[in-house]
């Protein structure tokens, strides 16, 4: 496996930013794992960050380059401050840059597969809200959905969006301030609704929350959404395990979110 | 253009190694650069440090992104530590790692490194000037180009307390000459063989030391028919130098590729 902390431009974000890539790569006198894969048929995952953290915090705080080495997987790991993923109103297009261009320009400088059977999200927090709601948007790209310690929305969406008060609510109005939610990648239910009603390729979706994580009610509600779609078309898997909104609770459940996705 | 500092593991060193890498990337609204044209597929220079240094030097003490940027190439910049770029006597094999591992590792990372000949070049400054000779002349067939900058063609210069370094990496002085490390040897067998020999340009400051090294090894390549462009420039043995240099490098391979500078 190697590491590499790469610095480009970004187009969407008008600015020099900074991710963490994890690329397969297969060796014979690597000590204490096992390796496997790189080249074309490398499959990706796209793993995001929680709210308080950055694009080296799942190398520091998980062992994802140990889960990943065997399964010859890539790991790209970008940041986008407390942005929730989102096109920012008052801010940058984070969404975009994530959703949009990452994967063109990593395919650029690595030459990773673009198709879908090769690509799933995961991310916790923030990341885990931020995973689902990406995955949901874009079908077309993502097979795989993993969300930890969070549900579709971690805060409640705003049902007004021109009268947010930049005091009191100040984190709907950096994001949402006079910007139209229903029907956008903003909407992950609308988009998984979409998905079944328009006949788009399905996402299979993993969600696991600690039992005492204070993300509980939001990860519930996502729960009972999922449980109305008859027959389980995602897949969906969900656990509550006994745990809180912890690094050693992402750590174990990283690896349950690889097992699930590459299960055959 | 991207930079990227990787860690990855070497199958021939048998360890973790770290290098720095430059990408040509097409942007659009970048502040203060000009961007050159970005291929598919683009050459690659490959550039090594002296004693004392490692793969970060480069980026920290001259502009050669933006130098890379120009002309959409990129920069690979590996690592010897103290092991002069050879197949230690009691080491490891820095040689072969850079100049026949590393470029397969590079390009199963970066597609986009062309892998012909001719878009291949490699350069560096002092010890890494050594280096780049040495590779070039070892592994003709993957490098169209060494340029080295204020280089120590003859190790041979480390003396006294160096003495066990130098024998560590190189073996016995009185083995050296005509040995696999003799990169003035090399420079003949390669001459004498029916393998296409690399282009070379090298430049040495006059108040370098090593300048008369440089003198001896121009004579040497002339004599043995290489295709060799020479400089000497007011200078020493320092980064003003070979921020300077780097840049007359890479107009001379605009030159040889055609390219407008």
């Amino acid at each position: 496996m190697a590491l590499l902390h790469a610095h480009f431009y970004s187009n969407a974000l008008h600015r020099q930013v900074t991710c963490d890539v994890i690329l397969p790569q297969k060796a014979s006198n690597l000590i204490g794992m096992d390796s496997a894969g790189g080249g074309s048929d490398t499959p990706v995952l796209w793993l995001l960050h929680g709210s308080s953290d950055d694009e080296t915090i799942w190398q520091r705080r998980t062992s994802i380059e140990r889960y990943a080495a065997p399964l010859g997987l890539a790991v790209i790991m970008p940041s986008v401050e407390k942005s929730g993923y989102a096109n920012l109103a008052h801010g940058g297009n984070f969404y975009d840059y994530v959703a949009k261009e990452l994967p063109q320009v990593m395919h650029g400088f690595f030459g990773l597969p673009l198709d879908r059977g090769h690509n799933m999200i995961c991310g916790l927090s923030m990341g885990g809200a931020g995973a689902l709601k990406i995955g949901l948007a874009n079908p077309e790209f993502y097979s795989v959905i993993g969300c930890l310690s969070a549900g579709m929305t971690n805060r409640k969406l705003p049902e007004d969006t021109s009268n947010l008060d930049p005091e009191t609510d100040r984190y709907a109005y950096i994001r949402f301030d006079g910007k139209k939610i229903a029907g956008t990648e903003e909407d992950p239910q609308f988009n998984a609704m979409r998905i079944i009603t328009d006949g788009l390729p399905v996402p299979r979706i993993y969600h696991s929350i600690g039992s005492s994580d204070f993300l509980l009610d939001a990860a519930r509600y996502t729960r009972d959404f999922f449980g109305t779609f008859e027959g389980n078309p995602f897949d969906y898997v969900y656990e509550e395990d006994p745990g809180a909104h912890t690094w050693e609770y992402w750590d174990d459940h990283i690896q349950s979110f690889l097992a699930y996705a590459f299960k055959k | 253009m991207a930079f990227f500092e990787v860690s990855f593991f070497s199958d021939v060193i048998g360890m973790c190694m770290s290098m720095n890498v430059v990408l040509p990337q097409r942007t659009v609204g970048n502040i203060g650069v000009t961007e050159g044209q970005v291929s598919q597929t683009y050459p690659v220079l490959w550039l090594l440090h002296g004693m004392s240094d490692d793969h970060t030097i480069w980026m920290r003490r001259t502009n050669v992104e933006r130098y890379a940027e120009e002309r959409g190439i990129a920069v690979v910049m590996p690592t010897t530590y103290l092991g002069w770029y050879t197949d230690m006597k009691f080491g490891y094999n820095y040689r072969a790692f850079i100049g026949e591992e590393l470029p397969k590792i590079c390009r199963s990372f970066f597609p986009g490194m062309s892998s012909k000949r001719e878009d291949n070049w490699i350069s560096g400054n002092s010890m890494g000037g050594y280096g780049s000779l040495a590779i070039a002349l070892t592994y003709p067939e993957s490098f169209s180009i060494a340029a080295p900058l204020s280089a120590c063609f003859d190790p041979r210069v480390i003396k006294g307390s160096y003495d066990s370094y130098f024998s560590d990496i190189f073996g016995a002085h009185e083995d050296f000459p005509g040995s696999v490390n003799d990169v003035f040897a090399l420079a003949e067998k390669l001459a004498a063989s029916d393998k296409e020999k690399p282009k070379v340009f090298i430049s040495c400051g006059t108040s370098d030391s090593l300048i008369g090294q440089n003198r001896n090894m121009k004579s040497h390549l002339e004599g043995l028919g290489y295709d060799l462009t020479y400089r000497e420039a007011e200078g020493g043995h320092n980064w003003a130098f070979w921020d300077n240099e780097i840049q007359l490098v890479l107009k001379y391979i605009d030159g040889i590729r055609g390219r407008k500078g």
